[in-house]
């Protein structure tokens, strides 16, 4: 008697909710509208091609906890979603980084563990973004656009939680404190690198791993890394998969270090390399410019998540009755359903609210690449002798460094509070969310055929992950009301 | 914790609680997260085995049946133990006691006899997902001179996958009306589906049925025509405090699990515990686990007293709701760890969440609630 879980109506339509983004539109009508035609885009993407497999491969996670996503991963390649923030001129869609949110928020009303295969892989391609090593990001993107032509999927997995330190390695203050077991080694031509990572989102299926790692971890913040490993590295192993509740098809594997050698031109990053303290403080910075974009990409995955398990709440409710009557009729279950709507609403708000806190406040903006990034004449540019010599060089790079993360600390605490707020609110919301509609549906609700009970063990995870909810909240007091307060004890 | 223990000065409830105690500790606990994978791992058959060996499931049985004749109170004390190790059988015995009840209330003595009075308990398949007042008329009772002619469909009806004999709610036709059906699994025109996989209590196995014109006698019908509509939803009722125990087992397990934790994992330079956040949610977990003790032993001896109807579908309503959300939080407190299979705290907010399913959905249940305390005092 299994059951299709939700209809397409478009209930959470642009028209219907996007309003401070129409009104935008007088003054950026691109961003607008690009953002409108992503949303649009996706949604014929997710009812044609992501909804028909998205149940189905968390039902293999069943049988066989150990299952690999790889239909879902093709799904991606096939459709381009690895590449959609790689601009133009390098084969990549160009996609400006505004609509993140809203694309997420999209596909995750559909599958919110489909989000967490592509979140991993777009949290390496940021991590490494913001290193600026533009020679490895040639090296790394081209690799992923070839495997979209090719069929031959080409992934990032992002490496930062320890066995003994999750939330610890994402604050500045608790970074000292935390309790690090790997570590990396300077050798000749390069670095060895030991020790484990945990939890990591696409690591069995991920071609390259960005690893971030100290060269003490006694002195984590002087000494701080980025290197980038092939999965077919020698001294590099995938560890076992972790049996999560939901959201099977992000994974979360042990990747394993044993003396594993990653050549002088893959260390992304070295904060203190051969010529010195080059980059001092880049840990802090770099971290802060990735959480401030991830929280908030949190957010909007969550809002999506959120409004999955009301669209398919409504759809059932529509079409199922209770003592006699359709359930939608009775005036308790629209009001239940209205609290569930308001929620997403609510959700949305908070988290295109810190999309416009890193628009107002981040220096190089994340609306839209410069249109010549888009353009085949500056892909051949890029391509001739002396362009990539430019752009491969020291200074250039230290130039986007020093812009990009020279931001005023009052600026910088906008986009963390911000971004900490939307991950807290919109993770919460998905969590109520689900609760109230298994609530309402109950026997439906808790079998695995109505995709609810999906949506209810995948958004528990979206409290845990990018830093607990409840250490956002400390980095949303520290970084908000700390600094109205003088001597103010923060944590 | 120490339970309902302390609150005791019943000897005989302390004996209860010891003996459900130790059964958790010896079958359940080492083999309930392998046990989950269900239908990819066995029903949990030795703990059954076991459970009957020392009589629980005549535990609640009247002395003619050969049962103990103890009531909630002895049940509840029981169940929140085996909850606490693991709910999945929790439930299984649950469902088993609240079923074989169910026919001790309506049927004829010589079928409770024939269905009760054996030496294995034969496990009793019963609609416990759905709505007491809503129950599902899908399936047709045609009445014929000998018997009842059984036609439809039915979801999700708990323990199908296992039991030897299932009750199900048939409309006599034209009546309108739920009657409940004793049918013997192994009749023709009885179809089990493969067990249906759900968010929670994976090893107390759901199927939905089948059945094509099943013939059941006419004894096999339990009370009247129309009698499962009329007194099954104060029958429920009355089970309330064991529900509430239910759910409140799997709360005491997702607290030990938490603080334990908490005690040894270190962040930021601290214990996890010696965070206010995580002590916070600890110290709400212990709330409800202080209250909930009293809210289930009250409401259960109240009903065993003959009273207290209301007082124990409130308390199965409201536990179920808040240990939902307190089990949620007992996976924040382990952080990522939390959220995966080793732990047993993910498999603690699922069985929370599905026990909150029994019986229909939670607004319902509360709207009925108001409903029965309106037409109390009218």
């Amino acid at each position: 008697m299994a059951q299709v879980d939700f209809d397409n109506e478009n209930l959470f339509a642009f028209d219907e909710g996007f309003f401070s983004l129409m009104y935008l539109r007088k003054f950026n009508k691109g961003l607008v509208d690009d953002t409108r035609k992503a949303i649009e885009d996706n949604r014929d993407f997710c009812i044609n091609h992501l909804k028909p497999l998205a149940l189905e491969v968390d039902r293999k996670y069943h049988e066989n906890p150990n299952y690999l996503p790889r239909e879902l991963v093709e799904l991606a390649a096939r459709h381009r979603r690895l590449s959609s923030y790689i601009p133009k001129y390098m084969g990549g869609q160009g996609e400006p980084m505004f609509m993140i949110g809203p694309v997420a928020e999209e596909l995750a009303a559909t599958d919110c563990a489909f989000v967490g295969l592509l979140g991993g892989h777009g949290l390496g391609l940021a991590a490494l973004m913001l290193t600026f090593n533009i020679k490895v990001l040639d090296e790394v993107l081209a690799k992923i656009v070839e495997g979209e032509k090719t069929l031959k999927p080409v992934m990032l997995s992002c490496a930062i939680t320890e066995p003994t330190a999750g939330s610890d390695v994402e604050e500045e203050e608790l970074y000292p404190k935390a309790r690090l077991i790997c570590q990396a080694k300077r050798v000749k031509g390069g670095a060895v690198l030991n020790g484990r990572k945990v939890f990591i989102s696409t690591g069995h299926v991920a071609k390259y791993h960005v690893v971030l790692m100290p060269f003490d971890n006694k002195r984590p913040l002087d000494t701080f890394a980025c290197f980038l490993v092939p999965s077919d590295s020698k001294g590099f192993s995938l560890g076992r998969m972790e049996h999560k509740m939901g959201q099977r098809a992000g994974l979360a594997s042990e990747l394993v270090f044993e003396d594993c050698f990653v050549p002088e031109e893959h260390i992304v990053l070295a904060v203190d390399d051969k010529f010195g303290q080059r980059y001092p403080g880049q840990y802090p910075k770099l971290l802060k410019g990735v959480l401030g974009i991830t929280r908030a990409y949190v957010g909007a995955w969550s809002t999506g998540t959120a409004r999955g398990v009301t669209e398919r709440a409504i759809k059932f409710a529509k079409t199922h009755k209770l003592k006699g009557k359709t359930m939608i009729n009775h005036q308790w279950v629209q009001a239940h359903l209205t609290n569930m709507v308001m929620n997403v609403f609510m959700a949305r708000a908070i988290y295109m609210e810190s999309y416009f806190a890193n628009l107002t406040n981040l220096p190089m903006g994340f609306d839209r690449l410069p249109r010549f990034m888009n353009t085949e004449i500056m892909g051949w540019l890029m391509s001739t002798r002396p362009y990539k010599m430019i752009l491969h060089s020291d200074i250039l790079r230290r130039f986007f460094i020093w812009n990009f993360f020279n931001t005023e600390p009052a600026q910088s605490q906008r986009v963390q509070y911000m971004a900490s707020m939307a991950k807290v609110v919109c993770s919460d919301i998905a969590m109520e969310n689900s609760h109230l509609a298994l609530e309402l549906v109950a026997e439906a609700g808790v079998r695995h055929d109505y995709g609810m009970e999906k949506c209810f063990r995948d958004s528990k995870l979206l409290q845990i992950f990018e830093g607990t909810n409840q250490l956002n909240r400390l980095n949303l007091f520290n970084n908000y009301l700390g600094r109205h307060i003088p001597g103010v004890e923060v944590y | 914790m120490s339970g309902f223990l302390t609150g005791f000065k019943d000897e005989e409830l302390k004996s209860f609680w010891e003996l459900g105690e130790r059964f958790a500790k010896k079958e359940l606990a080492p083999k309930a997260l392998e046990l989950d994978r269900y239908p990819h791992s066995q029903f949990n058959a030795s703990a059954l085995k076991a459970a009957a060996e020392i009589g629980l499931f005549n535990l609640t049985l009247p002395e003619f049946l050969g049962g103990s004749g103890q009531g909630v109170t002895a049940l509840s004390v029981i169940l929140s133990s085996l909850a606490s190790a693991d709910a999945s059988f929790g439930a299984v015995v649950f469902i088993q006691i609240f079923a074989q009840s169910a026919i001790v209330k309506w049927a004829k003595k010589e079928i409770a006899e024939k269905y009760l009075k054996t030496k294995a308990p034969r496990l009793c398949a019963f609609p416990i997902y759905a709505p007491p007042t809503d129950l599902p008329l899908e399936v047709k009772a045609l009445k014929e001179s000998s018997g009842y002619l059984l036609t439809g469909e039915i979801s999700s009806l708990a323990l199908a996958p296992v039991a030897e004999i299932m009750i199900i709610p048939a409309e006599v036709q034209g009546s309108g009306e739920a009657s409940f059906f004793i049918v013997e699994k192994n009749s023709s025109g009885v179809k089990v589906s493969e067990p249906v996989l759900g968010l929670g209590l994976h090893n107390c196995p759901v199927a939905d049925v089948e059945l094509k014109g099943v013939k059941v006698p006419l004894e096999n019908l339990l009370g009247g025509e129309g009698q499962a509509g009329d007194s099954y939803p104060e029958f429920y009722a009355l089970f309330g405090g064991a529900l509430a125990s239910l759910s409140l087992g799997v709360l005491i397990g997702s607290f030990r699990t938490a603080k334990s934790f908490a005690e040894e994992r270190y962040q930021g330079g601290k214990q996890i515990i010696d965070h206010d956040q995580v002590r916070m949610m600890l110290a709400n977990m212990a709330l409800l686990i202080e209250t909930g003790e009293t809210i289930c032993l009250n409401a259960s001896q109240a009903v065993d007293q003959g009273k207290g109807l209301t007082q124990a579908f409130a308390g199965g309503i409201f536990l179920a709701d808040v240990v939902t959300r307190a089990t949620t939080d007992g996976v924040q407190c382990l952080g990522g760890y939390g959220y995966m299979h080793d732990y047993g705290q993910e498999k603690r907010m699922r069985d929370a969440k599905q026990i909150q399913a029994m019986f229909g959905p939670s607004p319902l249940k509360r709207l009925e609630l108001l409903e029965t305390i309106l037409r109390r005092e009218g």
